[in-house]
């Protein structure tokens, strides 16, 4: 069993080359399979009142990856830092973890805190802070009020042959709505393991969550159709790398309009997929969030 | 120079991380290359002391020796340190649980009197590198005056010509604070110019509902005693159950007239300690950790014999089980070395044994226990 003292001799003795053993959780398949690009090992906890089931749907499990689905406390792990996101109730078992083990934690913020900032305990919401905080973009920092690091995802594109074969009219959009949307735009295809080889429009509804989703699409060359939500602030742009709406009305005429313009939709996604090579690379992300995450394992655990 | 990692409690703000404290600062005058991490035992949280900050912040790439200042239970052996050191306060001998398997894993065992080197042999450890380090002291505050105006009413009855007895620490059963409180009430008469001072704290309590615990607690005590006829009757005690800071702990040493440290069961305790730089001629029990200090001749000893373990307020579960031991005493004896203290308090020969008191503890100045430490590592 893991003990504080010997997660403090670990740190002591920690080496730049040895690999970090990081505990986490689930968030979305498809946003935390990005973390596996890391070379660190990644123990997923799912304990109690948390997400606690991988959705293959989204993503494989990365080898890197370890789901611990004890409801208790993992206790075979010597871990050097607690991930955790801003969602999703990580918060307590986070602090739990962290003061049973003596573990520095991070906190990432992968969306701006929206509503909440105007709640009545938006204090104590922005006071849940990690040992160290990373901001998925400079508007989300500016948002939280916080300092910390701004590590911007980093983004695979895909092969530029898949354009000649987005030719199809199939519209993908993700889960949640699909039959909303279905009344609005038809019929629908729901994502999976983020293939859009045969992707034109790639509808997204999601407001709730950083949308990697969206940037992996953009990424594949599709013409993306999202909500506007501010995490896209700033990375689409209306009609120049994408089409923006604000609500199903505008969703449906904007499907209506570009359904059927095949090449309208190649530039748009050509566009996408330029800026996110440009905005969202993988060497940079990799070396940041490395550096970051080993900066953060270096802080002093205090209360 | 050796490259040493002291793992401890020095972020809390209670006995524990006062040792701790005393600890890291005679490590600094060791002149190791040191590096602090601090750990959490306790509820209670204070600021790191600036001058420690940078040895928090100390990172080496090996380390020589490993000071784990913790519970045994939590103690970690690892061979990549070249010594494994634990540091531990003991209260009883013959434990029944896993502390002395963890211990006798580590390289070294540092302790603090040599009441714990007594537990660790009773409960079975007979391990070779079993080393007395005391825990140190900042003797330059005993050469300094205080005022508190916390305790104007306290220094009027000291300017009365009134002898006051007094006790710090925690409002559990094994400081024996009901004995105090019985030893007092048999021992002197009301109208004998003497008063009991009782300074105490308890986990969980603010200061208004321990005042109010303590009160009752006493009580009970003069109930069963029934030496009078009424519990008006008797001598009011005076307790003092809010936070002080060391300026006014200090010169409640000052004022007072003589320390009494009922205890069955102490590793060290620093009010002791203190108490004796202060020349407050401590009483303690015999066989407790304050003895490798308090001696006949620099205050008064209770005589003692081994008695089981019983309480109701264990700190841990499975210690302070009936079958541990500790320094049982006569509450008698206890009178009756508050006796001696008051009677001798006429005498001029009460000044040289306080004097002798204040040179005993410049023995363990973070100076002398860092020259110590330096020359076993």
């Amino acid at each position: 069993m893991s003990t504080a003292v010997r997660v403090l001799n670990k740190a002591a003795l920690r080496q730049p080359e040895d690999k970090l053993e990081i505990v986490s959780f689930i968030n979305y398949p498809y946003y935390d399979k990005l973390f596996s690009l890391l070379n660190m090992n990644w123990h997923i906890y799912s304990g109690n009142r948390l997400n606690n089931k991988w959705d293959n749907n989204q993503a494989d499990l990365p080898k890197n990856f370890k789901l611990d689905i004890d409801p208790d406390i993992p206790l075979n792990v010597d871990a050097d830092l607690v991930v955790f996101h801003d969602r999703l109730g990580q918060y307590d078992v986070t602090k739990a973890l962290s003061s049973f083990w003596h573990l520095p934690t991070c906190l990432v913020h992968g969306t701006t805190p929206r509503d909440l900032k105007y709640g009545p305990k938006w204090d104590v919401i922005k006071s849940r802070d990690g040992h160290s905080n990373i901001f998925l973009s400079q508007r989300i920092q500016e948002e939280w009020e916080k300092p910390g690091y701004i590590i911007p995802v980093g983004i695979p594109t895909q092969d530029l042959d898949i354009i000649k074969q987005k030719k199809t009219s199939h519209i993908y959009c993700d889960a949640s709505q699909q039959k909303v949307l279905q009344n609005v735009v038809g019929q629908t295809h729901f994502i999976t393991k983020g293939d859009f080889s045969e992707t034109r429009l790639f509808i997204n509804t999601t407001t709730n969550w950083y949308p990697v989703h969206v940037l992996e699409a953009m990424g594949a060359g599709c013409c993306v159709v999202s909500a506007d939500i501010p995490e896209l602030e700033g990375i689409i742009e209306h009609e120049v790398n994408g089409l923006l709406y604000k609500n199903l009305g505008e969703l449906q005429q904007l499907v209506n309009s570009y359904g059927n313009r095949t090449e309208k939709c190649l530039e748009l996604g050509q566009r996408a997929k330029q800026t996110i090579k440009e905005r969202f690379p993988v060497d940079r992300f990799v070396k940041l969030k490395s550096l970051a995450l080993r900066e953060s394992s270096e802080v002093l655990y205090v209360r | 120079m050796k490259n040493v990692l002291f793992i401890g409690p020095y972020r809390q703000a209670d006995g524990w991380g006062l040792a701790a404290d005393a600890y890291v600062r005679s490590l600094i005058k060791s002149e190791v290359n040191l590096t602090l991490k601090p750990i959490y035992m306790g509820q209670s949280r204070r600021d790191c002391p600036v001058e420690f900050m940078p040895y928090e912040e100390n990172k080496l790439s090996h380390y020589d020796v490993v000071i784990q200042n913790v519970l045994p239970h939590l103690l970690d052996y690892n061979s990549k340190f070249g010594k494994n050191i634990a540091l531990l306060y003991t209260e009883t001998t013959n434990w029944q649980n896993i502390w002395a398997s963890r211990l006798k894993c580590m390289d070294e065992i540092w302790v603090p009197s040599s009441s714990d080197v007594y537990n660790l042999q009773g409960s079975g450890i007979h391990h070779p590198q079993v080393i007395k380090v005391p825990i140190a002291i900042d003797i330059d505050k005993f050469n300094q005056s205080y005022e508190s105006e916390l305790l104007t009413e306290l220094k009027v009855m000291k300017e009365e010509g009134k002898f006051i007895f007094y006790f710090i620490g925690e409002f559990v059963q094994r400081k024996c604070i009901d004995r105090l409180i019985q030893a007092f009430h048999i021992e002197f008469d009301p109208s004998e110019p003497v008063e009991l001072l009782v300074k105490t704290s308890k986990n969980g309590r603010n200061p208004d509902q321990l005042a109010k615990e303590m009160n009752e607690y006493v009580n009970r005590i003069k109930s069963i005693l029934r030496i009078y006829n009424g519990l008006d009757k008797y001598k009011k005690e005076l307790f003092i159950t809010n936070r002080l800071n060391d300026n006014d702990l200090y010169a409640l040493h000052n004022i007072c007239s003589c320390f009494v440290m009922p205890s069955m069961g102490e590793s060290w305790n620093l009010p002791t300690i203190d108490a004796l730089g202060f020349g407050s001629t401590p009483i303690v029990v015999d066989g407790t950790g304050p003895c490798d200090l308090v001696n006949a001749v620099n205050g008064w000893i209770i005589p003692s014999q081994l008695e089981n373990v019983l309480v109701l307020d264990p700190p841990l579960p499975d210690i302070y089980t009936g079958r541990e031991l500790w320094h049982g005493y006569s509450t008698r004896d206890l009178g009756l070395k508050m006796r001696q203290a008051y009677e001798s308090s006429k005498h001029v020969y009460n000044d040289i044994k306080a004097s002798r008191g204040i040179e005993e503890v410049a023995l363990i100045s973070y100076q002398a226990i860092g020259e110590q430490i330096k020359s076993i590592l």
